[in-house]
């Protein structure tokens, strides 16, 4: 599985987003998104649990 | 004021044009995805509904009030036509705000077609009230202002800009908001594999595609054969040439597929792709195009659809789901640039060459003001509210159990997990 997209919620949708985008945040504001709930990971277009998602990531 | 002919015939257009609102629902319909047609056809309601609303308000005033510098028109707002310049002999004015009324519903509802299935519903109802109350009008002033008065008001009509029912007024600016749309909103998941090889999606019905294109063909003899706003004698002309250009549209996009890519089972895009452009390049000139130039135009503009889909699709890897931007910007600026060629010799006071270059002109002014509003508005919208539906809503659609299920697969972290994940 290869985490290519990823989705991030403003107040009323989402923009899609590149994972550079995902990985130029920084950490504060990474955290801050997943606490929230407002951030969702997509490999090949299909939506990947969030704690999968940050673990191919990590890898 | 009594009602003549000419009112019932400009009425009956206006009707007409109305019928393709239900064709453009049937068209979008019949090609999203299952799970997206009760979304799209309610988004093809809506914004009928919303523009009727603001155009009559206020996009009507900055379209046909009294102008300023030739830019924009600023009066008669909320409706009031009471003192509004007409010819002697004009129709009602309020049949005319009927027919423009039409009009503009039509050109917000080309924008909805690109950006099917993944567009939130806010963003989509920015979108179509800044295209109906605000761009649309001001694109319009500037080659249709003072239409009823005779007067030509609007500074590209001035120049000797032609544009006769709208392939630029309508059709491109329809078609330029919705390029942008496309690019600031980004493709269907899934729609391109990692490779960027386009992937085919489910449709609902491509039989309901085909009525729709049937009716949005019914609906442009009275789109361009009641922008005479009377019952003159070239209005069956006009119905004829729309028709012919519409035909060989079909014809031309149909032998252009089948020669380069074989016969295939899916031949309903070129049919429906080709018809439409047909009908959106004869648009500009279908008071002043010969029958057979019409003919030639029509065939070109369904060629010059194929390619331009095909390239937008599988080179610029741009997800325009109905193919709007082929029909309706492509088409649109052929027929454009096309209006000096296709009428008898004489046609413009100004000349052929100088006709060639004031469509040049009145082309790149209104499509380059429309990405630029486009741009600014789905910019904020992007930085600040968010274009899209959820992953989850776009795969699986919008209906308000998948609503529920969504909200409440929402995932949240803790402290810890964040520790360990980050």
């Amino acid at each position: 599985m290869t985490v290519d997209q990823v989705a991030f919620r403003r107040q009323g949708g989402f923009v899609l987003g590149s994972i550079l985008e995902w990985k130029m945040l920084t950490r504060d504001e990474q955290a801050e998104m997943l606490k929230n709930g407002n951030v969702q990971f997509l490999a090949d277009g299909q939506p990947v649990p969030v704690r999968e998602a940050l673990v191919a990531l990590k890898a | 004021m009594e009602l003549t002919s000419d009112d019932l015939w400009v009425l009956t257009g206006a009707v007409l044009v109305f019928l393709m609102q239900p064709g453009f629902l049937l068209f979008e319909v019949g090609q999203a995805r299952p799970a997206h047609a009760v979304a799209v056809a309610m988004k093809n309601a809506i914004d009928w509904a919303l523009v009727g609303l603001v155009y009559s308000m206020f996009g009507f005033a900055l379209m046909f009030g009294d102008s300023v510098g030739g830019l924009i028109g600023l009066s008669n707002f909320f409706g009031a036509l009471d003192g509004i310049a007409t010819a002697e002999g004009s129709i009602n004015p309020y049949t005319f705000m009927v027919f423009q009324l039409a009009f503009a519903g039509t050109t917000a509802t080309i924008v909805s077609g690109s950006l099917v299935e993944r567009i939130s519903f806010s963003s989509y109802v920015i979108l179509t009230l800044t295209l109906g109350a605000i761009v649309y009008p001001i694109v319009g002033h500037w080659t249709w202002g003072g239409l009823l008065s005779g007067e030509s008001v609007g500074f590209l009509a001035a120049l000797g800009f032609y544009d006769f029912a709208g392939s630029t007024v309508v059709h491109v600016t329809g078609g330029a908001f919705a390029l942008v749309g496309v690019l600031m909103v980004g493709p269907r998941l899934g729609r391109f594999s990692s490779d960027g090889v386009p992937r085919d999606f489910e449709q609902t019905n491509p039989s309901l595609t085909v009525l729709g294109t049937m009716l949005l063909w019914l609906g442009w003899f009275g789109f361009n054969g009641a922008s005479t706003l009377a019952l003159s004698a070239s209005v069956p002309r006009i119905i004829l040439v729309t028709n012919l250009s519409a035909c060989a549209g079909l014809v031309g996009a149909f032998f252009w597929a089948w020669a380069r890519q074989g016969r295939r089972t899916d031949m309903i895009d070129p049919m429906v792709g080709g018809a439409l452009s047909g009908l959106v390049s004869i648009t500009a000139s279908a008071d002043v195009a010969t029958v057979p130039r019409a003919i030639v135009l029509g065939g070109v503009a369904g060629a010059v659809y194929m390619i331009s889909s095909n390239w937008l699709l599988n080179t610029a890897k741009v997800d325009d789901a109905l193919n709007a931007i082929p029909v309706h910007l492509v088409a649109g600026s052929l027929g454009t640039l096309a209006v000096p060629f296709v009428a008898p010799a004489g046609t413009f006071d100004n000349g052929f060459l100088y006709q060639i270059q004031i469509q040049v002109v009145g082309l790149l002014a209104s499509g380059g003001f429309v990405i630029i509003s486009g741009l600014i508005v789905a910019g904020l919208l992007r930085r600040f509210l968010g274009l899209r539906v959820s992953p989850n809503e776009e795969l699986r659609g919008s209906s308000i159990a998948n609503r529920v299920e969504r909200e409440a697969e929402r995932e949240v972290l803790t402290s810890d997990e964040l520790e360990a994940l980050l």
